[in-house]
């Protein structure tokens, strides 16, 4: 059930905001995890005993980590396995044999045998939270969770199960066991949801009608001025998609007395690959960060281990968002960015840049990385960026239609997004954020107490509209 | 006091739908066009295990939502009177000067020529084959190409909505290919096309009504004339020949089909524009019939020709075959499904001598229906008789 969809807006979200403010204190907690698992069980219904009873096996497993004092490692090694087991399983399993079977038959070796494994919704997601309540009470960074509601609750909010942000546990655990409910709080919430719902219907559905009409299109036969316009339109989707989706997420928590930290701080005004990662996705980017890059050793054993270090993580990074090559090569080509923008010659170059020119080539560099990201396969990648550069059609052969790919209102409502991702640079008032700091700016927050529920009456007639696919007649 | 306020509107936005889930939706906000039926499902935990009951119940309650028309028509009303064109799900385009087409017309530019080449081969093959199986059977097929509201004016297309250069695609490279083949293979052939565009070009009247994709009164008139001539060493009479001078312009229409791609639009508000169209001279039934039984086969256009035949009095009684689906006899008669090879399919197919088979433009070079394959079939294997 997305938050995108009338079932959760008019079903859903209303019941259970009922049941959780007339719960009372005491019950909130039980009826946001009931909610929740409700809420998990509509998407993926065989998987939810699976879900639980993991998650009770980490709540003893983070107890038995914090009352040992010589078995520490062991737990923590033991947890860590199995959840990265399970995720290997459910997540690479169809690639790896997919893979090997392709392999084996250009040798004419008949294919192993394999029933397609199904993936349980947000267990990339879910995963990561687990690693790091395990190992930051390991770390006596966090102390276990006094209540397995408590953690399960953690774990499941329907806020964030699904596909985040990536929560800490040392970030909720208060806010578990005890929140306010400030009206002015709730209100926010909903400006801040309907905000989101309107990136994501307004802005990243309407850029997806562009990018997918190009990405669908054969890229041997694609003009470049087609492939830039659908890359364009492909990297203001991804970004309103996520962001919209994050905004939605940390909506629905203020409605309920959370405070969950930002997702996103206007990447694209990023003047490096480096600082763009710490305005993209910033759950994922200081997970990787704190547990993966830390735990291979982060910069301590010399600068040429650290730069292996961050094309590891990058990689890394590259193959958590999907099985499939183009998610890896992704990642390495973010990795080898960051890493160059480490050497002292790249920190030259970049010095005698005018920040205007800085941002416009780090938007190039991650752009032309959402062809890999975007593409099906490396080979229709390659050949996407070979049509980028002019190496296949001329105009007049174009497979696609200017009128089809864009029409008045995508063109106009692209535009729009533009200048609202661009607009913070130009305004200078999103510098990068210290942490997760509040980051949407206050100016932004009241005019959403005049146009939020303009937005949100405006994002369901364009989601009911988007799904009405008349024919004229009944047979065609 | 402000966010108490705010936290009502939200709620009301989202809830008052489920209320008017229970009011019947008046007429006027009714949305035109057919969209996949979508019932209401019923709770099993096999289906909720299988996920099926979660996809059939967000289906279910996305189509009876409730204000839904009127979302839909706000959305629709945002693209059409802020920016000039149809939602990006409908199958309507809105060229220059407010003509509507449909998506399929359109698309048919666009293709790729060198896959349609092959196609039309084959379907040559077929239709020549069914030809000459009608011809044994002693009957008449009578081919009636229906050209595209694009090849008729083409000026009211926006050159952004064909593939680079603006260019049509050529009439000789697939349409004239094909309308050859037909003769040389001795298929009568009325050319729905060039009897259009000629007659649009020489009176400067309009082939196509602006708010749908049905003909205006005197192309319709042109083509029924254009039939009289091809099958009149079969049986058809001269006298059915009429005039389509046109007597006056006039917003009233003898039925809504001329509105039905301006419907589809589904924009606020709901009431049509004042829209004016030639009405041709008044000229009286003619008060023979000809012995033909005719089976006209094809879309819309067919049945509105039908009515241009009825008018005129030109055969007894006719059969249509809407999109080779359902089966609509004329006059009056109530429509049925068509179940090829059954009894009363044979029967009638065996019964009609003149069998009348449109061919859209748009659906060329394929030939649309599988009503040839039928033919072949039905002649050829006396089983199916």
């Amino acid at each position: 059930m997305p938050f995108s969809s009338v079932l959760f807006i008019s079903v859903f979200l209303p019941l259970f905001l009922l049941a959780y403010f007339a719960g009372g204190a005491r019950l909130r907690n039980g009826v946001a995890l009931l909610f929740s698992v409700v809420f998990y069980a509509w998407g993926a219904p065989r998987f939810l005993p699976f879900i639980l009873a993991l998650g009770v096996i980490d709540y003893h497993l983070g107890k038995s980590i914090a009352a040992s004092t010589t078995r520490k490692k062991l737990y923590l090694t033991l947890g860590v396995t199995v959840h990265l087991s399970i995720l290997a399983y459910f997540k690479y399993s169809n690639f790896f044999v997919g893979e090997t079977n392709a392999l084996l038959a250009h040798f004419a070796v008949p294919p192993m045998p394999w029933k397609e494994v199904i993936l349980p919704i947000g267990i990339s997601f879910l995963t990561f939270e687990e690693i790091s309540y395990l190992t930051d009470i390991y770390r006596g960074d966090a102390r276990p969770a006094k209540s397995v509601l408590h953690y399960l609750l953690f774990l499941m909010l329907f806020p964030h199960s699904i596909a985040g942000p990536i929560f800490r546990w040392k970030d909720l655990e208060a806010q578990l066991a005890s929140r306010s409910l400030a009206r002015d709080e709730v209100a926010a919430g909903f400006h801040r949801f309907s905000l989101g719902l309107g990136k994501k219907v307004l802005l990243a559905d309407t850029a997806a009608l562009a990018a997918d009409r190009v990405f669908g299109a054969d890229p041997h036969t694609l003009p470049a001025a087609y492939a830039w316009l659908g890359v364009f339109a492909y990297t203001l989707q991804i970004y309103f998609d996520f962001s919209g989706y994050s905004d939605m997420a940390i909506g629905l928590g203020r409605m309920i007395g959370f405070q969950f930290k930002e997702n996103f701080n206007h990447p694209y005004i990023s003047q490096s690959v480096t600082e763009f990662w710490r305005r993209w996705h910033i759950s994922l980017s200081t997970w990787l960060r704190d547990y993966l890059y830390v735990a291979l050793g982060g910069n301590r054993a010399g600068p040429t281990r650290a730069q292996v270090n961050v094309l590891l993580v990058f990689a890394a990074s590259g193959f958590w968002h999907g099985a499939n090559w183009t998610y890896l090569v992704w990642g390495i080509y973010h990795g080898v960015w960051v890493v160059a923008e480490r050497t002292q010659v790249y920190a030259a170059l970049q010095r005698r840049l005018p920040p205007v020119t800085k941002m416009a080539v780090t938007f190039l560099v991650v752009m032309v990385g959402w062809v890999f990201f975007r593409a099906p396969t490396l080979g229709h990648a390659v050949a996407f960026l070979e049509a980028m550069i002019g190496v296949h059609a001329q105009a007049a052969d174009a497979p696609l239609v200017v009128g089809e790919v864009l029409q008045r209102r995508t063109a106009f409502l692209m535009l729009f997004a533009t200048a609202l991702a661009f607009a913070p640079f130009f305004r200078g008032s999103a510098p990068e954020p210290a942490s997760g700091a509040a980051m949407v700016p206050r100016r932004e927050a009241v005019l959403a107490w005049a146009w939020g529920p303009l937005l949100f009456l405006a994002s369901i007639a364009h989601m009911l509209n988007s799904k009405y696919k008349p024919l004229i007649y009944f047979k065609f | 006091m402000k966010a108490s306020l705010s936290i009502a509107t939200y709620l009301v936005i989202a809830v008052a739908p489920i209320a008017a889930m229970f009011v019947p939706e008046s007429d006027a906000m009714r949305l035109y066009g057919v969209a996949e039926p979508a019932p209401r499902p019923t709770f099993t935990w096999a289906g909720a295990r299988a996920e099926t009951f979660q996809r059939d119940a967000n289906r279910w309650f996305e189509r009876d939502y409730g204000f839904r028309s009127f979302f839909v028509r706000a959305d629709n009303s945002i693209s059409y009177w802020g920016f000039g064109e149809a939602s990006s799900e409908s199958p309507v385009r809105i060229g220059r000067g407010g003509v509507l087409y449909i998506d399929q017309e359109v698309e048919y530019y666009n293709r790729a020529e060198p896959d349609d080449a092959k196609l039309l081969a084959e379907h040559i093959v077929r239709v020549t084959k069914a030809a000459e199986q009608v011809k044994a059977a002693g009957k008449h097929l009578v081919l009636l190409f229906m050209p595209g509201k694009l090849t008729v004016r083409p000026d009211s297309a926006p050159a952004e909505w064909l593939k680079a250069g603006g260019d049509l695609r050529p009439s000789h490279a697939l349409y004239g290919r094909y309308a050859d083949a037909m003769r040389a293979a001795g298929v009568s052939v009325v050319e729905a096309r060039a009897l259009m565009t000629r007659h649009h070009e020489q009176t400067g009247l309009p082939a196509f009504t602006d708010s749908g994709r049905h003909l205006a009164k005197p192309t319709g008139c042109e083509i029924i004339n254009g039939l009289v001539d091809t099958c009149e060493p079969f049986g058809c009479l001269p006298e059915h020949r009429r005039s389509c001078k046109v007597a006056r312009w006039g917003s009233e229409t003898d039925d809504n089909e001329e509105f039905d791609l301006w419907r589809l639009l589904n924009e606020l508000p709901t009431s049509y524009r004042p829209y004016s169209a030639p009405i041709l001279e008044p000229a009286p039934p003619s008060p023979h019939a000809s012995a033909r039984r005719p089976l006209f086969v094809g879309t819309s256009m067919s049945k509105q020709l039908i009515k241009h035949c009825v008018a005129r009095n030109m055969f007894p009684s006719y059969d249509f075959f809407y999109y080779n689906e359902t089966h609509e006899p004329f006059p009056g008669a109530p429509t049925t499904p068509i179940v090829p090879f059954s009894p009363e399919w044979n029967a009638l197919v065996d019964s009609r001598d003149l069998i009348v088979v449109e061919q859209p433009e748009w659906g060329m070079p394929t030939g649309f229906f599988v009503f040839f394959e039928q033919l072949i079939t039905h002649w050829r294997d006396p089983e199916k008789k």
